[in-house]
């Protein structure tokens, strides 16, 4: 443990939500140019940092509670931190940070000057909402930090309305959608504090599975369900997801597929698993069968729809919607290696399709487009960029030696040890679909001639790609050395099981 | 010191890094490719003492959790494999010279690419052959499809587009659906994926499993060109000749064929082998597709589509040992590996000549052309005789060994169907270089402006007369390989 950190390593969880706000509430003083970029990088990496530090320190000695102002639990409002939480806050931290040192010459190229000072302002808030979403132990306070997140990620999504107006549309489609998520998750947990009296999530848990309420938990399981679906875009929920997306301003849309969904699932998992009650540990059959349906739907609908896109953002939004399916695929089952292989897939994901926004971000900066036509023979115009969508696009089919083949093995052993083998077949077939729509990118970029009419460009400047490698890099070397990773994979998914950290 | 296991991984890796690094001296990377490939088969002869005294070690380069490793391990049967893909890439860097220097010039377009993924393919070859278990087995099996993708679509016409997509489309889908259900299921079963002496199953899995789960890896190892899953193969064929010779005559296909072979001695098990319905339905199916081809064979007037049939009808004879799994089949089948790669390769040499020589691409315009290109059709004749099993060539050895194994097996069927498909051979190979030599040139079939057209440039021609050579020299002395051969887990009676 870094000894500087050591006097304040009790305050990890608060410190972890207190400094990206801090951050966005100054950025806006630091006015034009790259100032504010600077400062959101310095901010981020010192939540960085601090998440770091504290997966150490929950590997070492376990989950940690945090009583806000001093007031214990369940009385007053608590930050718990357990294994998974930390993975969470690791993933959004970390490539948020990096998405964010990428960021300056796409934000600067695709927001006005006058916005910049409050663009910083809005990307900070929106990691703050989703950080405190992932260190809040009190169900009440995950609404109104997802309130947070939700807003200025609206606002995020606007600002793509420069280079394209139909960002605005798409981000008003997404604030009605969020919005009615949002007001279902509170009328769940409203359900459910009607019926306990608490707020606070292990303690719920704990009263919700002494007595599990009949007509009212169910009830409140259905609205939490529901907006949890939509907040994570599981099909059919999933149709703001790809407009969103690919509309935003491309740093924003790699943010945001690294971060805001992968905290939608992280929601579920805490709900599903250590606030509504559970049977030993497992969801029941038609929990099970009804996230698996929609889940497989997913997985379907988005691969098909990947291959069918015009651009790159959107092939990227569809094959989320797909990849978020797997995720759910494993969470529903309860299988401990299926947990551990959703879990996985949630952090290498997050690395794999951040990267690839990234690229589509890139294309854009250079081409003013990512539209397929305009992508005619660019693996020849730029090479690095384009090597790094094929890696990417590797990883989402999971071929062994990427990190996306190491979820996908965990998530099949579950799957089958948990005796589905037709969700099984699911996964392996929309692996086999991935490879359609990453192929469809591999024949436009490599045997398409480039246009006849078409300028001069140059490769992607060096400070844009070499985050983009460090993204892609990174997955690559989880997927032939992993052990680390899938072992706090496992202890996370296992304390998820036993009911809580 | 880094292991010589690990050394022969990294030879192949820095050749596919080497293109890149030398842009613009072709002279100087075709000089360092070559080396690279004598210092791959130097390193994997420094390999043989240690597997041929039964000596065995590990190496680690990965892991996924505890006792789920990315490992290698060398025996008997990948040093086969390592050996006969080492050899001949050193064979088919000169070709590949003189091939796309003849046809397209010195400074052809995308050869860095051709150069680089042709290494990563014998990069994929070697991990294949010295895996240690199933997992990194699939690793370095995927590697070489995506690494011969670039290669099938090298001329980027539409042809080749289409081929591209028939290619991945049928590799991939049957890795992923098949192989990795079977790989898993395996994993969840006995809980190792190592790949042990007698195989992994027996005694973890019902006969019903196991037959169910030879199917999904016979039949997810779409490599071997497996009916229904061989049409990839002759679409392969729009690549250059020399990726034609060396990746579908020998790295590819054999390692689907090396694949099974393993899958049958180290995790079936050659007892279960013999026991289960689920190896005589592959029996079937592959004795069907040696038929099959043989008579679409015959069909083809292309000759490289020609050579392609032949190649997909041998390799089922090894599939064919791989499932009947009997001592004497199993041997055949790895000395087939090796047999075969030398004839067959030296025939896609040859095709390939003749159309850097004379753009001739079909059989019927090979009439009388013995008496232009002396050298490539007598290496022709030899590479055809080897191939169909015939003294005193290479291929006698194999083929005899896998009739024995099919009689000891009392398989009365594949044995027909073995000399059956060898008098098909007879029929489709041996009129080439019969009509070549003997038959008058007609002047309609000349191509316009290789109307006088001698023999291929040397860097053509010493390859092709070499591996002819060889044939020869592995019928009289089948030495290393039948040692190997005889070494391989379950065929010792």
């Amino acid at each position: 443990m870094l000894n500087f950190l050591q006097p304040w390593s009790l305050h990890f969880p608060v410190l972890l939500v207190l400094i990206p706000l801090l951050g966005g509430v100054l950025a806006p003083l630091l006015g034009r140019g790259s100032r504010g970029w600077a400062w959101a990088v310095l901010t981020m990496g010192f939540a960085t940092l601090i998440a770091i530090e504290m997966l150490l320190a929950i590997r070492a000695g376990g989950a940690i509670s945090y009583p806000l102002g001093g007031w214990p639990p369940p009385f007053g409002i608590e930050l718990r931190v357990d294994m998974l939480s930390a993975i969470v806050a690791l993933v959004v931290t970390s490539v948020s940070w990096i998405v964010t040192i990428y960021a300056r010459r796409s934000v600067q190229m695709e927001i006005p000057g006058d916005r910049l000072g409050p663009f910083w302002a809005v990307w900070l808030l929106a990691i703050t909402g989703l950080l405190g979403i992932v260190v809040s132990g009190d169900a009440f306070n995950v609404y109104v930090l997802l309130e947070i997140s939700s807003l200025t990620i609206y606002g995020l999504i606007a600002m793509g309305r420069s280079r394209d107006r139909k960002a605005l549309v798409s981000a008003f489609n997404y604030l009605i959608l969020g919005s009615i998520g949002a007001s279902f998750i509170l009328i769940g947990i409203g359900l459910l504090y009607a019926h306990t009296g608490t707020l606070n999530m292990s303690d719920l848990h704990q009263r919700l599975q002494a007595n599990d309420g009949g007509a009212t938990v169910l009830t409140a399981r259905a609205f939490l369900l529901v907006g949890l679906a939509l907040k994570m875009a599981l099909f059919p929920l999933h149709f703001w997801m790809p407009a969103a997306y690919s509309t935003a301003p491309s740093a924003v849309a790699g943010l945001l597929s690294a971060t805001a969904t992968k905290v939608g699932i992280y929601m579920a998992m805490r709900f599903l698993y250590t606030v509504l009650p559970t049977e030993g540990g497992t969801l029941t059959d038609p929990n099970i069968w009804l996230l698996g349906g929609c889940a497989g739907g997913a997985i379907f609908y988005g691969s098909i729809q990947a291959s069918r896109q015009p651009s790159l953002s959107l092939l990227l939004g569809y094959s989320s919607v797909a990849q978020v399916g797997y995720i759910v695929l494993g969470l529903a089952v309860g299988h401990i290696d299926a947990m551990t292989g959703s879990i996985l897939h949630l952090m290498f994901h997050a690395l794999m399709k951040g990267g690839l926004f990234l690229c589509a971000g890139i294309f854009l900066y250079r081409l003013g487009t990512n539209d397929f036509t305009q992508l005619a023979g660019i693996g020849r115009r730029m090479p690095w960029t384009s090597a790094a969508v094929v890696l990417g696009g590797l990883g989402m089919i999971g071929i062994p030696g990427t990190a996306g083949f190491i979820s996908k093995l965990h998530l099949l052993r579950g799957l089958f040890l948990a005796d589905y083998p037709i969700l099984a077949m699911l996964v392996l077939l929309g692996s086999a679909m991935a490879a359609i729509y990453t192929w469809r990118f591999v024949e436009i970029a490599y045997l398409k001639p480039v246009p006849e009419d078409a300028e001069e460009i140059l490769e992607a400047p060096f400070d844009m790609l070499w985050p983009v490698w460090l993204l892609i890099g990174s997955s690559l070397w989880l997927g032939l050395n992993p052990a680390p990773v899938v072992e706090i994979a496992t202890d996370a998914a296992r304390a998820l099981l036993g009911g809580g950290g | 010191m880094i292991p010589l296991e690990m050394l022969a991984l990294a030879l192949p890796l820095f050749g596919a890094v080497l293109p890149w690094l030398l842009r613009r001296q072709h002279t100087l990377r075709n000089c360092g490719t070559l080396l690279l490939s004598v210092a791959l088969l130097l390193t994997v002869i420094q390999l043989l003492p240690a597997v041929l005294q039964g000596q065995s070690s590990t190496v680690v380069f990965g892991s996924i959790a505890p006792g789920l490793d990315f490992m290698l391990e060398i025996d008997a049967l990948g040093l086969i494999f390592a050996l006969v893909a080492s050899s001949l890439w050193i064979l088919n860097s000169i070709y590949s010279v003189g091939y796309m220097h003849g046809l397209y010039g010195a400074n052809f377009e995308g050869q860095e690419r051709y150069w680089s993924c042709f290494a990563l393919a014998i990069l994929a070859a070697m991990g294949i052959a010295f895996s240690g278990n199933l997992l990194t087995l699939f690793l370095f099996y995927e590697l070489m499809t995506f690494s011969t993708w670039p290669l099938i679509t090298h001329h980027r016409s539409a042809a080749a587009k289409r081929s591209g997509r028939i290619y991945l489309a049928i590799l991939v889908g049957s890795s992923t659906l098949l192989l990795l259900t079977a790989i898993v299921w395996t994993w969840v079963l006995t809980g190792t994926v190592r790949f042990e002496a007698g195989g992994i199953l027996a005694g973890s899995a019902s006969p019903t499993q196991i037959s169910l789960l030879i199917l999904l890896f016979f039949f997810g190892t779409a490599k071997t060109a497996i009916f229904p899953f061989h049409q990839w193969l002759p679409n392969a064929m729009v690549a250059p000749t020399p990726v034609s010779a060396l990746l579908h005559a020998v790295a590819v296909v054999k390692a689907g064929v090396f694949t099974v072979l393993k899958l049958s001695t180290s995790i079936i098990g050659p007892t279960a082998m013999q026991q289960s319905w689920g190896a005589e339905v592959v029996a079937w199916f592959a004795a069907g597709t040696i038929l099959l081809t043989s008579v679409i064979a015959l069909s083809r007037p292309e000759l490289k589509a020609r050579l392609a049939y032949s190649t997909i009808g041998q390799l089922n004879y090894i599939v064919l040992g791989a499932a009947v799994a009997f001592p004497a089949a199993l041997q055949g089948g790895a000395l087939h590996i090796a047999m075969h790669a030398y004839g067959k390769i030296t025939l896609f040499f040859a095709a390939g000549a003749i159309y850097v020589a004379s753009r001739k691409t079909r059989v019927d315009q090979l009439d009388g052309i013995g008496h232009r290109m002396p050298w490539t059709m007598t290496a022709f004749l030899i590479g055809s005789l080897s191939t169909l099993g015939l003294p005193p060539l290479a291929g006698t050895w194999s083929k005899w060994l896998l009739c024995v194994g099919m009689i000891e097996a009392h398989q009365w069927a594949f044995l027909a169907t073995l000399l059956i498909s060898t008098l098909l051979g007879l029929g489709y190979l041996l009129p080439i270089p019969i009509r070549a030599f003997f038959a008058k040139e007609s002047t309609a079939a000349a191509v316009k402006g290789y109307e006088d057209h001698g023999e291929a440039p040397w860097a053509c021609r010493i390859p092709l007369l070499v591996s002819a050579l060889a044939c020869l020299v592995l019928f009289f002395w089948p030495g290393i390989y039948d040692q190997l051969a005889q070494m391989i887990e379950g065929s010792q009676p």
